[in-house]
């Protein structure tokens, strides 16, 4: 849930997925659902030539388990907060392992 | 309100082109889909690209199981081929 719940603080922003298969796409975070999949849109493929099938496509939905590389912009992450969380996140499951 | 749920029901009834894991692309239009991102898709054709050339295999109504699915395109306008 913690990745989730970052994504979602990311909704809107412009960022770059690249998929296992080696294909890469800017473009601006839709939605994010529990699996992580991903939707963009107003995409751009970052070597157009090579996929000439995605040059019609504006809208797409990337299904999390081939993603394999989020490029983020920095200013947009707050390291802090994540640090906070997965600490807290790190505690609950330590109680939960403990009983 | 930022809206987050990244749902395929916008894309239902949709022209979409699939791609697999194994580099297929198939187009057609989505009619159902479920949690596993299983598709079903209508009046589907295989689009097989050499270069910046393609050709189309009908194959009518098509069940997709999610595993194979790389990215899901929704498409919008029409692209032109190059000639030769």
């Amino acid at each position: 849930m913690l990745f989730y719940s970052f994504y979602k603080t990311l909704v809107g922003k412009e960022i770059t997925v690249e998929l296992k298969n080696d294909l890469a796409i800017t473009g601006y975070l839709q939605s994010v659902d529990q699996f992580l999949n991903i939707k963009l849109r107003d995409i751009r493929v970052e070597e157009e030539q090579k996929y000439p099938y995605m040059l019609s496509v504006k809208n797409c939905f990337i299904r999390g388990s081939v993603v394999r590389y989020v490029h983020l912009p920095a200013d947009d992450v707050d390291v802090d907060t994540l640090q906070d969380h997965a600490r807290l996140e790190a505690r609950e499951q330590k109680k939960a392992q403990q009983q | 309100m930022s809206f987050s749920n990244a749902s395929l029901c916008d894309e239902v009834d949709k022209k979409l082109i699939v791609v697999l894991r194994d580099g297929k692309k198939f187009i057609g239009v989505m009619r159902t889909f479920d949690q596993f991102a299983n598709i079903i898709l209508q009046d589907t054709v295989e689009r097989i690209y050499v270069g910046n050339c393609y050709s189309d295999k009908y194959l009518g109504v098509f069940f997709i199981r999610g595993d194979n699915v790389v990215i899901l395109g929704e498409i919008v306008c029409l692209e032109y081929e190059s000639i030769g």
